[in-house]
């Protein structure tokens, strides 16, 4: 990890260095969705949607009441986890939107997977790795696949849905029942979040 | 009270070396850019005032891979100050270029900089910290 602080992984922004950055990059996905009756005529085994949120905040970083919490994840996700019945002790694996490292971070914190200002001890520990206790972006997430931005969140959907269908190879999580994603779009003014389930 | 503000109301006043504010006089809340209607309580009764000059740095960074418009002008300190009325604001920190000289907390004045033929914002340090 020695290189990280050296100068193969340039200053960015200040604290941000290069590899604290998601590439913008090209990319395409795409999903089908369907009523459950029709679902069933092309698979035995559909993904369903069994919740989802939108919220939005201030455009103005400095507008904000709280620079390290993204207000719109998480009213989102008290939609998303409302509307499913669940709440964040119940989520087996999570897409979330590490456009930098920082915001990894203050995602798995936001949507209660981990208590404010322990989101960057819990990965440090381990604990979002695959083999983790919370395993977050099994695919690598924005900064290891890229963002070609407006395909990043339905490309969450498709990894969610390998996932739980137990599709997902070498990136498997182990017995993946419960998925959530999470997308940002400017910086936080506007988030989305759904959660699926087998 | 005017009725209707307008973003020209606001650069003039930058132009003029000062940040023109609003104050909610229902339910008290402060606006900068001034507002025609108070977001928090839709109130219309607005007063304005000209905010402070003096604030503390709430966040910073010190960009050293800048966009193309800036390019150049690197390392320079960008931050979000805390003005001492409560409101924040965004803008250029002059006079840093090393993370080594800022820290969140220190003091800063408003000051007022020319980009092509418009008037911004920007910070200036009280002291300048030395590591």
């Amino acid at each position: 990890m020695e290189f990280l602080r050296s100068p193969l992984n340039p200053v960015i922004a200040y604290p941000l260095r290069l590899f604290d950055c998601c590439p913008i990059s090209d990319g395409a996905a795409a999903v089908i969705m369907a009523a459950e009756e029709v679902a069933r005529r092309f698979t035995d085994t559909p993904i369903y949607v069994r919740g989802m949120g939108q919220a939005s905040d201030t455009m103005a970083l400095h507008d904000r009441e709280d620079l390290t919490t993204i207000r719109a994840t998480r009213l989102a996700a008290r939609q998303a986890y409302e509307m499913a019945g669940l709440g964040p002790e119940d989520i087996d694996v999570a897409d979330v939107h590490d456009c930098f490292t920082i915001a990894e971070v203050v995602a798995t914190e936001d949507l209660g997977f981990f208590p404010k200002g322990e989101g960057g001890k819990a990965a440090e520990e381990g604990r979002t790795s695959l083999r983790g206790d919370k395993p977050i972006n099994p695919d690598g997430g924005l900064k290891a696949k890229g963002h070609p931005v407006g395909a990043t969140g339905v490309a969450m959907a498709y990894e969610m849905f390998k996932q739980l269908r137990g599709e997902a190879d070498r990136r498997q999580v182990r017995d993946a029942e419960i998925g959530l994603i999470h997308n940002v779009g400017a910086s936080g003014a506007t988030v989305a979040i759904q959660i699926y389930g087998r | 009270v005017k009725a209707v503000f307008t973003v020209k109301d606001y650069r003039e006043a930058l132009e003029e070396g000062y940040l023109l504010a609003s104050k909610c006089e229902r339910c008290g809340a402060i606006h900068l850019p001034p507002r025609p209607v108070c977001p928090k309580c839709c109130s219309r009764k607005l007063e304005r005032f000209r905010a402070s000059k003096r604030g503390r740095v709430a966040a910073y960074a010190v960009i050293h891979i800048p966009p193309s418009r800036m390019r150049g002008e690197e390392p320079y300190a960008v931050a979000i100050v805390e003005l001492m009325e409560g409101m924040k604001l965004s803008g250029r920190l002059l006079g840093i270029s090393t993370c080594e000289e800022i820290d969140t907390g220190i003091e800063v004045k408003v000051d007022f900089i020319k980009v092509g033929d418009k008037t911004l914002p920007c910070f200036r340090p009280l002291r300048v910290t030395h590591p």
